[in-house]
């Protein structure tokens, strides 16, 4: 009994595991909310919790990992949403082809930003994306022949080749299957040679360069990935909601990942899940707080800033108390724990072992 | 008279190598160069020729020119500032000298110069070296801070790693077994899972000798291995380094202020000052020179 507790124990640590468990608890939800044990609007949340996931996966990568800022991550998301809709219904390509297009397209244009990158670092290149986002944005808003202006377009739920035509529940398994998947290709690229090559460019590029790393390679590498993933959030975007809207590209989206990045956890991809919960969420109930207060009519355009405001404040507090994410706090839980645990046995005069915990 | 100050551009670079438009963009799509072969006496690893490096009106490194023979321990000596940390910088290409060649022999044998090579391609010649300052990746384990040395060593490609193919996972477990044995030779495999952070001066010396090693290197060149280290820790790194001349097949280029451990461990050293060569020779004849007594006079360590 206490051999199978101790398997399943090693088994939960493999980070694959998690991820599984992690598609199943997703892909139970649209039963639980049918079943009416979860309330409707959780599917609505969760579906964009794990589109900001997936976007904020890549500006990890490229954040994180390789300490190349970035605030145009909107825009790209934008792009490929707008991207696949028009692939689909202007030029009635399927969608598994729009797809592919609404990746690559948008992907040569990461790997442009990528080559501005090779000359500009740390504050200038954030300006130098954020001009590129806004650059994006407005067109969005100028071209309404393309993007249907502020009515907005939408996609509708896709239509899969084997699978036909989705619904809304299928379509949250969908994102769910695709989040999973890029936590794993996420897991699997930061474990390897890439990993540490994009660590050690931040870390020291003159030791990265000694050693072999190409950096202008591995720049180009980091805008290329953290716009596949911006790519891909936009189409799982464009897929869950009814309509898209230009004014959803803005700097305010970009500054949301990038809180999603920091409050959650720099170089974490548990950090980014929990970040995406908490940044998503909160941002949408104060939003629907907002609503709540009386004669919010006449002064909504004043309280639009409220969520860019919390998230501000939010990312003040997290830097000042948990530099690196708030997934950490649970690290030092468990330090705190074992070290409290270590006293006690000191105390009651035991040895200290490593599995001493086993009775 | 040449006063290029600024480290060459890729396109400058390209241009001067390839007159044509269409050479150019080639070598640049294909980052192949056509690089020229040179000859030195078969004996010869390295071969500093008539080196210069001019940083505004500072002429750091004046016409130097020294040689190492394989297997050689060879010490670079100067009081601060002579220009040495400039010299190794100009040798892996971190500074674009602004006159000179850099001969080197590859462990296949062909001697090329090193100023045709671009700074994160010189360890595929064989060709790797440690810093001043200590430059160690704080946010990754020691044990992957030694794998970054053998970055070159892997074959695998973007797929292999995002889909975890054997391949990937075959090379990651032999490298990381390789890492492992070089840390348990220098003596500090038990904290290969410990971070790179504050580390002791002595252990991440260790761990940076460790990453030049992964490589297959050839020549190995130490900027200041044994500062911060103490009396004990200095007598482990001569028998270090040996082993490691002996063991590993390599030849050995290192600067040093610990003048006791360049005169017992070094075969041939060279001595300079502001830039410019005063003496090479045995470490007894270096120690027996009067320009060099003279360069270091008022240095407690002379
Ligand atoms: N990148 C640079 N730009 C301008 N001047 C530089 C640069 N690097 C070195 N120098 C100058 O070149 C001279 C030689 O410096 P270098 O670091 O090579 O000396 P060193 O012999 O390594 O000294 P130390 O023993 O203190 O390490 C110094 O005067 C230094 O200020
Ligand atoms: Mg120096």
């Amino acid at each position: 009994m206490g051999k199978s507790k101790l398997s399943i124990g090693k088994g939960l640590k493999n980070p694959y595991v998690q991820y599984l468990l992690f598609g199943v608890i997703l892909l139970s939800f649209p039963y639980l909310t049918e079943a009416g044990i979860l309330p409707a609007y959780l599917l609505r949340t969760y579906g964009f919790v794990m589109v900001y996931a997936i976007a904020a996966l890549g500006l990890n990568l490229l954040l994180g990992y390789s300490g190349l800022a970035s605030l145009g991550t909107a825009g790209f998301i934008g792009f490929s949403g707008y991207l696949t809709i028009s692939l689909v219904h202007d030029l009635s390509l399927p969608y598994a082809a729009a797809v592919v297009v609404a990746i690559l397209v948008p992907l040569a244009l990461g790997l442009v930003v990528g080559f501005i990158s090779l000359r500009i670092d740390g504050m200038y290149l954030a300006i130098a994306t954020l001009i590129v986002g806004e650059i994006m944005r407005t067109s969005f808003v100028q071209l309404t022949s393309w993007t249907n202006g502020a009515s907005g377009r939408g996609l509708g739920y896709p239509k899969l080749i084997l699978l036909g035509q989705l619904n809304r529940a299928q379509t949250f398994s969908l994102i769910a299957i695709v989040l999973v998947l890029m936590m794993v290709v996420t897991y699997n690229l930061i474990r390897g040679k890439t990993g540490r090559a994009l660590v050690a460019m931040r870390g020291s590029s003159a030791a990265a360069q000694a050693m072999g790393i190409n950096l202008v390679r591995y720049r180009l590498l980091a805008f290329g990935l953290a716009t596949v993933y911006a790519a891909v959030a936009g189409i799982m975007w464009a897929s869950y909601s009814t309509r898209i809207y230009p004014s959803e590209w803005s700097l305010g989206l970009s500054l949301n990942l990038l809180a999603v990045v920091v409050v959650g956890g720099i170089k974490s991809i548990w950090g980014t899940v929990l970040g995406s919960v908490i940044i998503y969420s909160s941002t949408t109930i104060i939003a629907d707080l907002a609503q709540k207060i009386p004669n919010y009519a006449a002064i909504k355009s004043q309280l639009s800033g409220l969520p860019s405001i919390f998230t501000g404040v939010l990312i003040i507090v997290v830097i000042i108390v948990y530099p690196y994410g708030l997934i950490y706090i649970g690290r030092d839980i468990k330090r705190l724990y074992m070290y409290l645990k270590s006293l006690t046995k000191k105390k009651r005069g035991l040895p200290t072992s490593t599995d001493g915990g086993r009775n | 008279m040449k006063t290029e100050k600024k480290p060459r551009s890729m396109i400058e670079r390209l241009t001067k190598e390839h007159p044509g438009a269409f050479m150019r963009l080639a070598a640049r799509i294909s980052g192949r160069k056509v690089i020229q072969t040179h000859t030195m006496p078969e004996n010869e690893v390295l071969r500093i020729d008539d080196l210069s490096m001019v940083f505004g009106g500072l002429r750091a490194v004046d016409h130097l020119s020294f040689t190492l023979k394989k297997g050689q321990i060879y010490g670079l000596i100067g009081p601060n500032g002579a220009g040495k940390t400039t010299v190794f910088n100009c040798i892996t290409q971190f500074y674009k000298s602004s006159t000179g060649r850099i001969l080197f022999r590859t462990p296949q044998g062909t001697v090329i110069d090193l100023n045709d090579v671009r700074v994160d391609d010189v360890i595929k010649l064989g060709l790797v070296r440690t810093f001043q300052n200590v430059e160690l990746i704080k946010d990754l384990t020691i044990l992957e801070n030694v794998l970054i040395g053998s970055h070159t060593e892997f074959t695998t490609t973007l797929f292999d790693e995002i889909f975890r193919t054997r391949r990937n996972k075959r090379q990651e477990e032999a490298l990381a077994n390789k890492a492992g044995e070089i840390l348990d030779f220098l003596g500090i495999g038990h904290l290969k899972s410990m971070y790179a952070m504050a580390l002791p001066y002595g252990i991440a010396k260790k761990v940076e000798m460790a990453r030049t090693l992964m490589s297959h290197p050839s020549l190995i060149i130490l900027d200041e291995p044994a500062a911060g280290l103490n009396d004990e820790e200095t007598l482990e790194l001569a028998r270090t380094l040996r082993t490691i001349r002996d063991e590993y097949h390599c030849t050995i280029l290192l600067v040093e202020h610990d003048m006791g451990l360049v005169m017992d461990v070094c075969d041939e050293i060279c001595a300079i000052s502001f830039g410019k060569l005063l003496a090479v020779g045995s470490p007894l004849q270096i120690q027996k020179n009067p320009v060099v007594q003279e360069a270091y006079l008022g240095k407690a360590d002379a």
